[in-house]
């Protein structure tokens, strides 16, 4: 269960979870854009690609997350970075032939080692700011956010409160259908199936003993849910107030001001061609 | 063998801002052929302490022993077939852990996993359905379409099958009608006579009085009082902790009236009248 951490709200109170859940997301797409540009040169491309790893550290230290927390997010990652590692490397994506090492005869190239290494730079950062938006946002304030950049669309009848609404009733049930199935899991367990262990049969027939009764559970609550939700008179068209209102503080006026000055350094940096005099 | 548990802790998601220790250093023994009982508020430790008994959950510190196996902290014993055989644990709402087609084999699932053969697994299955009071118009109905009572039969049958010498039950009857209720503790009545360990959760002190022979009282996630029900209710550690069964304050409100009652072991309403017409 310890494992389970990726998208798993952090109760702390730190400067990041007091942060808008509007700006935060913007930040993260922003900050996302950023980790996939290309710069100038080799060189260019690591330094920058280093400060943007440094920058998402802070941005970890002051959601306190651990940087043990993001190694156990990257944990059952290791045989797909693996495999990445092997297509790269046996077809590798990349004009730069020129340079490469032998190993029993198989041609190496440098520019797909350095392929594989963006990749994965890449996967790790994005997980990272995953693991930092959503262990410091509530679900519900991240679906408010979402809500609020799809309001506009309202204008073409884009159903963008129902939208909302599904995204946080999906979300809401997360924990909910994560707890089942280890209540399954321990029942089934109890009548001497293992999970982890045994045949390819066997192991096939525990998870069929698994993914059964969750799904008969998942359709039960969702019945029950949308009866519950009518029986309440809930009406997805009507305009309706909030419990919690979003508010804007100055805190987010300066974070939106250093993420504009971030992204806009970086576009400047790729507008006029910078590369590192090495 | 009984089972014996040795200063066991049990901490859920260690080192994470969600810690929580469910069960402090619990130290009790569970008497082979008793019926138990554990009680205690929501949130007390009592689900959690009955997972330990079959290692499902295992000790964050602390040892038990069950069947002469040990299990030691955050080691998963070699022989935990042979424990989860020995132990057999029905959850709470049991029916959600049904899925085959066919109530027969569902039942059978058990068996098989524990390595019997198809017949021996028949054998047991169709034993564990007569207990349970399902005859064979039942065995190729889909588990999916009986009535909820009939489906936690099934479960409890699918545990049975196992032919497991303790049988932990989590809150068996909690949403039953009163006479599928009363129907499942007789079953478990009969199962004791026949020599199993019986270990219930409950919150329904009426069942406590009525059929076990020990109590655990937790809280916090310590064991505070281990008893007979006797003496919990009547005697000498009767306690204003808990709400008492309905009979033993009709005892007490008849005693006050100035009724004598002279024996304080009544288990049942039934044994109360049976009591007077001695007298």
């Amino acid at each position: 269960m310890a494992a389970m951490t990726l998208g798993r709200y952090m109760p702390y109170d730190s400067l990041m979870h007091r942060l808008d859940p509007r700006l935060k997301l913007f930040a993260m797409v922003a900050i996302m854009v950023s980790i996939f540009l290309r710069f100038g040169s080799v060189w260019t491309d690591l330094a920058l690609y280093g400060l943007m790893f440094l920058f998402i550290l802070i941005l970890m230290r002051i959601t306190k997350i651990k940087l043990r927390q993001l190694y156990r997010q990257l944990k059952p990652l290791w045989f797909m970075l693996l495999f990445l590692l092997f297509i790269n490397l046996l077809l590798p994506n990349t004009q730069d032939i020129s340079t490469y090492f032998d190993v029993w005869g198989v041609k190496i190239y440098y520019a797909a080692l350095l392929q594989t290494f963006y990749i994965v730079f890449r996967l790790v950062l994005m997980i990272a700011l995953t693991l930092i938006i959503t262990a410091s946002t509530r679900p519900l304030d991240l679906t408010y956010a979402i809500e609020w950049y799809l309001t506009p669309w309202k204008i073409i009848r884009f159903p963008s409160h129902e939208v909302a609404m599904t995204m946080s009733i999906a979300l809401r049930f997360i924990p909910t259908l994560l707890e089942e199935t280890y209540r399954i899991m321990k029942a089934q367990a109890s009548r001497g199936v293992d999970f982890v262990h045994g045949k390819l049969k066997e192991k096939l027939r525990a998870i069929v003993s698994l993914i059964v009764p969750l799904f008969i559970s998942a359709f039960q609550r969702s019945e029950e849910l949308a009866n519950a939700m009518e029986a309440r008179g809930y009406d997805p068209s009507a305009t309706r107030t909030r419990y919690r209102e979003l508010t804007w503080h100055r805190r987010d006026f300066v974070a939106l001001v250093m993420m504009l000055v971030y992204l806009g350094g970086f576009f400047y940096l790729l507008m006029t061609g910078f590369t590192l005099p090495l | 063998m009984p089972i014996k548990l040795h200063h066991v802790f049990h901490v859920y998601s260690p080192k994470t801002p969600f810690q929580f220790e469910a069960l402090h250093d619990v130290s009790l023994v569970i008497e082979e052929h008793s019926f138990t009982a554990i009680i205690g508020h929501t949130g007390s430790g009592k689900s959690t302490l009955i997972q330990h008994l079959n290692a499902l959950l295992l000790p964050t510190s602390g040892s038990l022993e069950v069947n002469e196996i040990v299990i030691q902290a955050n080691q998963l014993p070699k022989a935990v077939k042979q424990i989860r055989q020995y132990a057999g644990v029905v959850f709470q709402f049991p029916e959600a852990q049904l899925f085959e087609e066919h109530v027969i084999e569902d039942v059978m699932f058990g068996p098989l996993n524990f390595g019997k053969s198809k017949v021996e697994a028949k054998q047991a299955a169709q034993l564990a359905l007569q207990q349970v009071g399902l005859d064979e118009s039942f065995y190729d109905r889909s588990p999916f379409e009986l009535s909820g009572g009939e489906r936690r039969r099934v479960a409890i049958a699918g545990i049975l099958a196992m032919q497991p010498k303790v049988l932990i039950l989590d809150e068996p009857t909690a949403g039953l009608d009163p006479v599928g209720a009363a129907m499942m503790m007789s079953l478990f009545t009969q199962l004791h006579q026949q020599g199993m360990t019986i270990i219930i959760v409950t919150h329904d002190m009426e069942l406590v009085l009525k059929y076990a022979s020990h109590v655990k009282v937790m809280e916090h996630g310590k064991v505070i009082k281990q008893s007979t029900p006797q003496d919990l209710f009547y005697g000498k550690d009767a306690s204003k902790d808990f709400i008492k069964p309905p009979l033993v304050q009709l005892i007490e409100a008849l005693r006050k009236k100035g009724k004598t009652i002279p024996s304080t072991q009544e288990r049942s309403l039934a044994d109360l009248v049976q009591g007077w017409k001695v007298s």
